[in-house]
């Protein structure tokens, strides 16, 4: 079957991270603790247990192991971990390890859930993750914004990471920061693969993306997808770097502080 | 490549708080801005968003030159080839023969 015309691929074909906001799976193992479900283009994992009402503090997940992570659901947030469906091997051996089987993400995700690592985990070597980066790979640039995305590659760690905010505003007011840390919310729930957050015990204040793939095998493709995923955050700069300068006044959330009506707004019933 | 073997919380803030600020002109003079930038994005990157930020046709290549009209190299790091405040000129490469 031939899929939509409107899927975006990178330059090596492969679909982009992009989630489509209605897409829902079949769940295919139920289990008292964590869901699967493939969604689309996405094995979707969710944890039953854990779930919150209200928007969680995004920064404490940083440096987390795996791709465990808030996502916004109608009722609240859960907690999910996004593996995409392209680097999934069916029973077909794979000599180079580039695909992963479904059980080696399923127990990476396990292994993850509460912070932990696989045992005898350890991260690929500097030589073959520089071999899966393209000249140019790391830099994330997105009409007039530009970062450098950092590869983290350490003994208990493999990560992709980005500033997309240098710094944001210490003078930036409550009610603006927590239009910031939604919007946020709402980037990290579109994008699969993708946390944002503002870690809490450095100053200044930055507001970085990262995907992290410690724990995980050493596959190219996951690995890529990572990368892709992180290139495809280049188009949140420009509006994070605007939400986060108290120096950009944005008319319509004064409004909202000072508690003015205007013609657009409903009153609440 | 930026490889982060020694993370910690306070790595990421000095890398950052450690971004530079260049004056970036046109080769006209009639544009100028200031510009903060990481200083390990590499000078090619920085010159096609600085071209972007000055609304400058996207469909030519830039590059940049320091104060000594020497053209940076795409490739490498800004902060290896420009000092903060230096006055950067953002130039076409457009090249005869």
């Amino acid at each position: 079957m031939r899929q939509r015309t409107n899927i975006l691929r990178n330059r090596r074909g492969m679909p982009t991270s992009a989630r489509k906001p209605e897409e829902r799976g079949t769940e295919l193992k139920p289990d008292s603790e964590v869901s699967v479900a493939i969604a689309g283009r996405w094995m979707v994992l969710m944890d039953r247990r854990a779930g919150t009402a209200n928007l969680p503090f995004l920064g404490d997940d940083l440096g987390q192991p795996g791709l465990w992570k808030w996502r916004r659901e109608p009722d609240g947030f859960c907690r999910v971990f996004e593996v995409p469906v392209w680097v999934l091997r069916g029973k077909d051996a794979d000599e180079d390890g580039a695909l992963l089987t479904r059980d080696q993400a399923l127990q990476w995700a396990t292994a993850t859930r509460h912070g932990g690592v696989p045992p005898n985990w350890a991260p690929p070597t500097s030589d073959l993750v520089r071999s899966w980066v393209a000249p140019g790979g790391l830099t994330l640039q997105s009409r007039g914004c530009v970062c450098q995305a950092e590869l983290v590659l350490m003994p208990t760690r493999w990560a992709l990471k980005a500033p997309l905010v240098a710094t944001v505003d210490p003078q930036l007011p409550v009610a603006r920061r927590k239009v910031l840390e939604q919007w946020a919310s709402d980037a990290q729930s579109h994008w699969a693969m993708l946390r944002l957050g503002m870690p809490r015990a450095t100053s200044p204040v930055p507001l970085l993306a990262e995907v992290d793939l410690t724990g995980a095998p050493h596959s190219e493709l996951l690995f890529s997808a990572a990368l892709n995923v992180l290139q495809h955050a280049s188009s949140l700069i420009e509006t994070a770097n605007v939400l986060s300068s108290a120096r950009v006044e944005l008319a319509c959330l004064a409004q909202r502080a000072n508690n003015r009506p205007n013609h657009t707004e409903r009153t609440a019933a | 490549m930026n490889l982060n073997a020694t993370e910690t919380n306070d790595s990421v803030a000095e890398r950052l708080q450690s971004s530079l600020r260049f004056r970036v002109t046109d080769v006209t003079g009639s544009l100028e801005l200031d510009a903060e930038l990481q200083p390990d994005v590499p000078a090619g990157a920085a010159a096609r968003t600085l071209a972007q930020r000055m609304e400058l046709p996207s469909d030519v290549p830039w590059g940049l030159r320091n104060e000594v009209g020497a053209f940076l190299d795409d490739e490498r790091q800004i902060g290896e080839q420009a000092r903060a405040q230096e006055l950067l000129t953002l130039t076409p490469k457009t090249h005869l023969g």
